[in-house]
């Protein structure tokens, strides 16, 4: 292995601890689901009762464990760009193989669906009878395999790294000149990223006013990327001021003032709840409206925070980039 | 002698099979059925090994019926989940156990609020509610003694105090005097009396004497072998 | 909850034996992590300040593979490529001092002429008439601590290659901006230096080239490389590199070890914690009985486990701090500096990144409630109606 890093070392025998429990919960849930009899008074379902527990608890400690240790990763990666020749920052240690990019799209999915389920198992539990539990367990069933890619590609991605190649620096990546989907974004015209941009904030605020959670959450799912997007395409290079410095990840270094760990946060925040507020009204669940409420806010204050560094400049220097 | 009015709690022909299937199999409840009037006094009673603490575990849904159904004020609490069903405890059962089953490391105090914990209250609610039942049960003067040193007079008024802390409509004893003298096992006798006035629906399982044929008492129920005599 | 973490506290004081027993484990095991990656961090940062004193690239002649020396006349060859705005020739070497057993580092200076280091141009500029006008010598601290320990106290008679003597008087102590690499260190003119070593005019030890633009550093590299096929030509961004992989090397081969340590340790306690006694299963039993959930019971473990952990981990980096940049790390420094005579006297530079916070926190504090999780749960969900007979 070429890239024995401490951090490399930490991050897979983290991963290893998250596969134990995340295989452990996977084969409870699978005897839950086959074996689960609310009716019944057998003591295989007392096991079960008590085991849902166990998966329970394992999935909010893989979550909430997931959520600093994606920010380590990156912070990983970014430590690993000063060996890899080229790199600047995480976006080239992202690209040095094939698996970087669909591991991190992955990431970020999987970090959605277990808050999701720990949302619908909160709600569940607030049933005397939890009716939800065999679709509960039934759904982890269906994130487990994912979570097993995630881990699959993240070893791949780490042992595939070659020191020893030259990978591309953000600056190249997300140029307009390069043919990939996300350059193709970039090289948009900026009033039609802008537009999608606020548009779809724009849609999402007016769910929340109409109490409309499908639409919230249906706005929310395609802000996430859209932001990202215009995060590269337009706001990050106020955030740098260098017209052609397009990357999501040197907003995270602290030439910046780790602004990007803020403003992931609070995007974070406010996608998951426009998408937790209509799970939660499909389950019932009253809180609904006050997480549409946090989904609004979230929303706003990454809208805001991202919007304010090209007003800053233009009121500074009084000319776009 | 049933009050009118509201059931508090309804047993509905309630079996409890242990090790089901199994060489050991044993059948602790066999077809019980009552019901308890709110405000009422009822005497379970019984020898040892009858069923009645299966009974009572079942009626605070710390166990589920093997058959049948527990309803407590129209709830079925014998069907809730483990969350629910310790919810169900938290705030309508008071529960005096055999040999009182203080936390011994914990202060009189400490041990009064237990119940109150996962509740949201903060330390003046915890602090005047745990005054009042000290108050009313003359322990306040110990509530910072360790459990450990109380006599069995203050022992048995501090879980007194600790199942009335939080105010529930129903209190269940479990042998509240097997291990009493007697002058204790009447102060008991007089708390039972004390709660009754105060409108609690009270259950007391035992097979001491002393509780037989009470006044007070609204009704017996005799249990023997896990049946109900006389049924 | 916060009366739950409350009784939380008050629990682990009652059990205080067993979790006194934890605690001070889980605190050694973090405060020796901690104290290692300090030192490599430290150590890390001490050799890359060196490291950006470093010519951006070097030129070395190679002959049957071992380095020789290079004629100056190709500096002059390299200085006309383009992107490079300097070559200069460098005449250095190592002097064996064998009373004392030491190797000294003599690094030659051109008078009047310009040095490739900012240090080594404020040195010469300071010394520069003397340096041209007699055999003087500038030394680092060390050299002059260990010349005046062997009656060298003024000047020193170097050995040539013919065995005749040469006496060079000491003019000055150099004051290097970091003392790692500059402690052993002699200047002296060119000119002196290839008499000491018997070298000749036209001949240097190496060309050190700058180059202004650092993307041209590459293209520069390969086109010496081109004119002279029998040179090395070492950049300093492939030193970073290599030195980089050392150290990422060394602490990753201890952190392996180390997470050995630590699942041994975890399973051991794993082992404990299942283990509940009759009294703690009676007071589970009896929290249950009296309205607590499975969850209430499972969240005053997980607030026992991380006021266990959290504790241990900060009063065990405080520690590590304390230990490393106050007491200099005995034992641990010399562990990764070796026990060279001339290099002892370092210090190590303070820095405490949250890098290495984190990567020592996420090491321990998660792999520690992990190891708790699958007993809590076993804990709280024990049978409560034993209890009530």
């Amino acid at each position: 292995m070429t890239l024995l890093s401490p951090e490399v070392i930490a991050v897979l025998m983290l991963d290893g601890i998250l596969f134990f429990f995340a295989s452990l919960a996977f084969l409870l849930s699978l005897r839950i689901v086959l074996r689960w009899d609310e009716r019944a008074t057998t003591p295989l379902q007392y096991t079960l009762q008590k085991q849902a527990y166990l998966v329970a608890t394992v999935i909010a400690f893989i979550f909430y464990l997931k959520l600093p240790l994606f920010l380590f990763f990156i912070y990983t990666l970014d430590l690993l760009s000063n060996i890899l020749p080229g790199a600047m920052c995480a976006a080239g240690v992202t690209t040095a193989t094939v698996y970087g990019m669909p591991l991190f799209g992955l990431k970020i999915a999987n970090l959605y669906l277990f808050g999701l389920w720990l949302a619908a198992h909160r709600i569940d539990m607030g049933y005397p009878t939890m009716p939800y539990t065999r679709v509960k367990f039934l759904a982890y069933l269906l994130i487990f395999p994912l979570f097993v890619v995630e881990e699959a590609l993240e070893l791949l991605h780490f042992f595939g790294i070659n020191p020893h190649v030259i990978v591309s620096c953000c600056g190249t990546l997300f140029s307009a000149a390069k043919s990939s989907a996300v350059s193709a974004f970039v090289s948009l015209p900026l009033p039609v990223t802008l537009g999608t941009f606020y548009g779809l904030f724009g849609l999402a605020v007016w769910a929340w006013r109409k109490q409309r959670p499908l639409l919230s959450a249906l706005a929310n799912l395609l802000f996430v990327p859209v932001a990202i997007l215009s995060l590269i395409a337009f706001f990050s290079t106020y955030v740098y001021e260098m017209p052609h410095h397009h990357c999501p990840f040197c907003l995270l270094q602290a030439d910046y003032r780790f602004v990007g760990y803020l403003m992931y946060a609070f995007l974070f925040f406010g996608t998951f709840f426009g998408m937790a507020a209509w799970l939660a009204k499909r389950m019932g669940y009253e809180g609904w409206r006050k997480w549409l409420l946090f989904s609004v806010i979230g929303d706003f204050l990454y809208v805001a925070l991202v919007s304010y560094y090209p007003i800053a400049f233009y009121l500074k220097n009084g000319v776009w980039l | 002698m049933q009050k009118e009015g509201l059931n508090m709690v309804e047993v509905k022909g309630v079996s409890k099979v242990f090790n089901a299937g199994r060489p050991n199999e044993m059948t602790a409840l066999e077809d019980v059925s009552f019901a308890v009037g709110e405000g009422e006094l009822v005497i379970l009673k019984g020898p040892s090994g009858s069923g009645k603490s299966t009974l009572l575990s079942l009626i605070a849904a710390l166990q589920k019926p093997t058959r049948g159904e527990v309803v407590v004020a129209s709830e079925p609490v014998s069907r809730f989940s483990e969350d629910f069903a310790a919810l169900y405890r938290r705030r309508k059962i008071g529960f005096v156990f055999q040999k009182f089953n203080l936390i011994p490391s914990l202060s009189v105090y400490e041990n009064i609020i237990t119940p109150l914990l996962p509740e949201k209250l903060d330390e003046e609610a915890l602090k005047e509610r745990a005054q009042r039942v000290m108050e009313t049960f003359a322990i306040a003067h110990k509530a910072n003694e360790p459990a450990r040193n109380l006599s069995g007079g203050e022992q048995q008024r501090t879980a007194i105090a600790r199942a009335l802390v939080n105010d529930p409509p129903i209190i269940l004893a479990d042998e509240p005097t097997a291990n009493l003298d007697a002058d204790l096992s009447h102060a008991f006798l007089s708390y039972v009396g004390q709660m009754k006035e105060e409108g609690k629906t009270v259950i007391i399982a035992t097979h001491d004497p002393l509780f037989f044929d009470l006044a007070i008492t609204d009704r017996e129920i005799a249990l023997r072998n896990g049946k109900m005599e006389g049924a | 909850m916060k009366n739950l973490f409350a009784f939380a506290l008050g629990s682990l004081l009652r059990r205080g034996a067993k979790n006194l027993f934890i605690f001070v484990i889980f605190f050694l095991m973090v405060f020796v992590l901690a104290s290692v990656f300090m030192v490599t961090h430290a150590l890390k940062k001490e050799m890359f300040t060196t490291l950006s004193a470093l010519p951006q690239i070097t030129v070395q002649r190679i002959v049957a593979g071992r380095q020789t020396q290079i004629g100056v006349e190709r500096a002059e060859r390299i200085a006309r490529i383009l992107g490079v705005s300097q070559a200069l020739p460098r005449v250095w070497g190592f002097y064996y001092f064998p009373r004392a057993g030491v190797n000294y580092s003599i690094v030659g200076l051109e008078s009047f002429g310009q040095q490739y280091r900012a240090d080594l141009q404020k040195a010469a500029d300071l010394y520069v008439e003397k340096l041209a006008a007699e055999d003087v010598m500038i030394v680092g601290p060390g050299v002059k601590k260990s010349l005046a320990e062997h009656f060298y106290p003024e000047s020193f008679l170097f050995v040539k290659p013919d065995g005749s003597l040469k006496k060079v008087r000491i003019a000055g102590v150099f004051k290097p901006q970091t003392v790692l690499e500059s402690n052993d260190l002699i200047l002296m003119e060119n000119s002196l230096v290839r008499e000491i070593f018997g070298m000749d005019e036209s001949m240097a030890t190496d060309i050190v080239v700058r180059v202004p633009n650092k993307e041209e550093i590459p293209t520069v590299a390969r086109k010496i490389r081109e004119i002279y096929p029998d040179t090395r030509v070492i950049t300093r961004e492939d030193l970073r590199i290599s030195y980089q992989n050392v150290f990422d090397y060394k602490s990753g081969i201890f952190l392996a070890l180390f997470i050995v340590a630590v699942f041994t340790f975890f399973i051991i306690l794993y082992d404990k914690a299942s283990g509940l006694s009759s009294e703690e299963k009676r007071e589970i039993g009896i929290l249950k009985a009296l309205g607590w959930k499975i969850g209430d019971i499972m969240r005053v473990k997980f607030f026992e486990a991380a006021v266990i952990s959290l504790t241990a981990y900060l009063l065990a980096v405080t520690a590590a701090v304390a230990y490393v940049f106050m007491a200099q790390a005995p034992l641990l420094k010399h562990l990764f500096t070796g026990f060279s005579v001339l290099k002892p006297p370092f210090a190590l530079p303070f820095t405490v990144d949250v890098g290495t916070l984190a990567l020592i926190f996420f090491v321990t504090v998660p792999v520690y409630i992990a190891a708790t999780l699958i007993p809590s749960w076993k804990a709280a969900t024990l049978d409560a109606d034993e209890v009530i007979r």
